[in-house]
């Protein structure tokens, strides 16, 4: 069973990485803490997928001589493109953030909630 | 109870709309000069509604205007709550939060059980029989070389095979810019950001400079050749072009980089690049036999269009990373 974890590390850590971010993401009312969160989220995923792709001895798939072992190339692309999205997103998110700050000058999903609902009703 | 009135009893009971309370508005008085505390103290968090009572009675004591050992009005009894208040939302869901902390531990808990027992599961870490390393990979390993030209396979991949999708995938990044744009751009009263003022920081900078931006080039233009390409290269310039602006000021930056001018290159690129992978697939797919020449591996000018398309990428990445940078920059300041 240990050995099995040992050799399955990279896994069980992307793992407990995802699950910290959905914590964060839950529990923390700072909107600041629950964008990082979803950044860790993002990084477990590419941890996960470029350690699928490891091949045991392999080296880089800069292709060189037909008789080298090399890792798996696709999953190296599909983290390319999840970064680039990740980026994009996070921009988003940083965005609307500041805009939210900018009207009820307060990170708290908490009170910017509250303020939102008073302003609504008018007091 | 018809389906109306329950939906309008359950919104009631989530924002604390209590018509059998009379001293739901006294309360929220308190509550409004909490909240307006909280600001004040710029800390909204670990200072509880009991504790800031508390201290408010302390207050009024120490003045005068209430007399010592009277609760304030308040007709509980007030110790230090052992919870540290995080979450300020008024009605009584507020008060069940403790359902939703437990739900998302549990939901956390179960799924971290779950997927690490799939783990468990999964193929050895670095088995070279592990059903992901199939035939795709292997075809793109064994005849990338020849059917792309690109001595890097992920390039190759990329930039070749899966080309359409890097295109989404550059249109995506300058889709979010646009967004950014739109969200911070705001009229201002042309406040820009300064140079560093520090002397050794703004030569250190000064001095990295052009060694950040020539690597950057060089990362971008042998994505074909060796580990980079345009994603990685661009992000390099892209932190170059942040630096020059924290070195040689904003205002000096912009007679270079106008935003109008960062995202016509952008949309320039975004062009050539459709416009390029458009020709070629259009010949490969009619066998017209007029594709673009593949070289000889390992050269600068190898491996058919991915030395164009490399560069296109890497000016939309470096053009919005820079474009962050500076709406980021200029609503802070």
């Amino acid at each position: 069973m240990l050995n099995i974890v040992i050799q399955q590390r990279f896994y069980i850590g992307a793992i407990l990485l995802f699950t910290i971010g959905l914590v964060t993401l839950f529990l923390h009312p700072n909107l600041m803490k629950k964008i990082i969160g979803l950044n860790l989220m993002d990084t477990s995923v590419f941890l996960f997928l470029a350690a699928m792709g490891y091949v045991e001895g392999g080296s880089a798939p800069i292709v060189e001589g037909a008789d080298t072992l090399y890792i798996n190339p696709v999953p190296g692309g599909l983290v390319l493109t999840g970064i680039v999205v990740a980026v994009s997103t996070t921009a988003l998110f940083l965005a609307l953030t500041c805009r939210l700050y900018q009207q009820y000058h307060s990170l708290n999903l908490d009170v910017i909630l509250y303020r939102a609902q008073r302003d609504r009703e008018g007091k | 109870m018809n389906r109306k009135s329950l939906y309008d009893w359950v919104m009631r009971w989530a924002e604390g709309k209590e018509d059998d309370q009379p001293q739901t508005e006294q309360k929220n008085q308190a509550y409004q000069a909490f909240l307006d505390y909280l600001e004040y103290l710029d800390s909204h968090e670990y200072v509880s509604f009991r504790t800031y009572q508390q201290m408010r009675r302390r207050e009024l004591e120490e003045k005068g205007l209430a007399p010592a050992g009277s609760h304030g009005g308040s007709t509980e009894q007030i110790t230090d709550s052992p919870r540290t208040g995080r979450r300020y939302r008024p009605g009584r869901l507020r008060r069940r939060i403790w359902i939703y902390r437990l739900l998302s531990v549990a939901t956390a808990v179960v799924l971290t059980g779950t997927l690490a027992a799939a783990a468990l599961q999964l193929p050895a870490f670095g088995d070279p029989n592990a059903p992901a390393v199939n035939e795709v990979s292997e075809r793109y390993l064994e005849r990338g070389l020849e059917e792309t030209g690109a001595v890097n396979a992920v390039t190759g991949m990329i930039l070749d095979y899966r080309a359409f999708d890097t295109f989404g995938e550059s249109t995506v990044l300058f889709a979010a810019s646009l967004s950014v744009c739109l969200l911070m751009e705001r009229p201002r009263a042309g406040r820009r950001q300064a140079a560093l003022r520090n002397e050794v920081l703004r030569r250190t900078g000064r001095l990295l400079l052009p060694a950040v931006l020539l690597f950057g080039i060089y990362v971008v233009l042998n994505g074909h050749l060796g580990p980079g390409g345009g994603f990685s290269g661009g992000t390099v310039l892209g932190c170059g072009l942040i630096l020059a602006s924290l070195v040689l000021g904003q205002a000096e930056m912009e007679r270079l980089f106008s935003p109008r001018r960062l995202s016509n290159v952008t949309v320039a690129c975004l062009s050539a690049y459709g416009l390029m992978k458009g020709y070629s697939f259009f010949i490969g797919a009619n066998h017209m036999g007029w594709e673009i020449p593949k070289g000889t591996p390992g050269a600068i000018f190898s491996a058919g269009l991915i030395l164009p398309l490399n560069l296109c990428v890497g000016t939309i990445v470096a053009c919005t990373m820079y474009t962050f940078y500076r709406l980021f920059a200029e609503a802070e300041g």
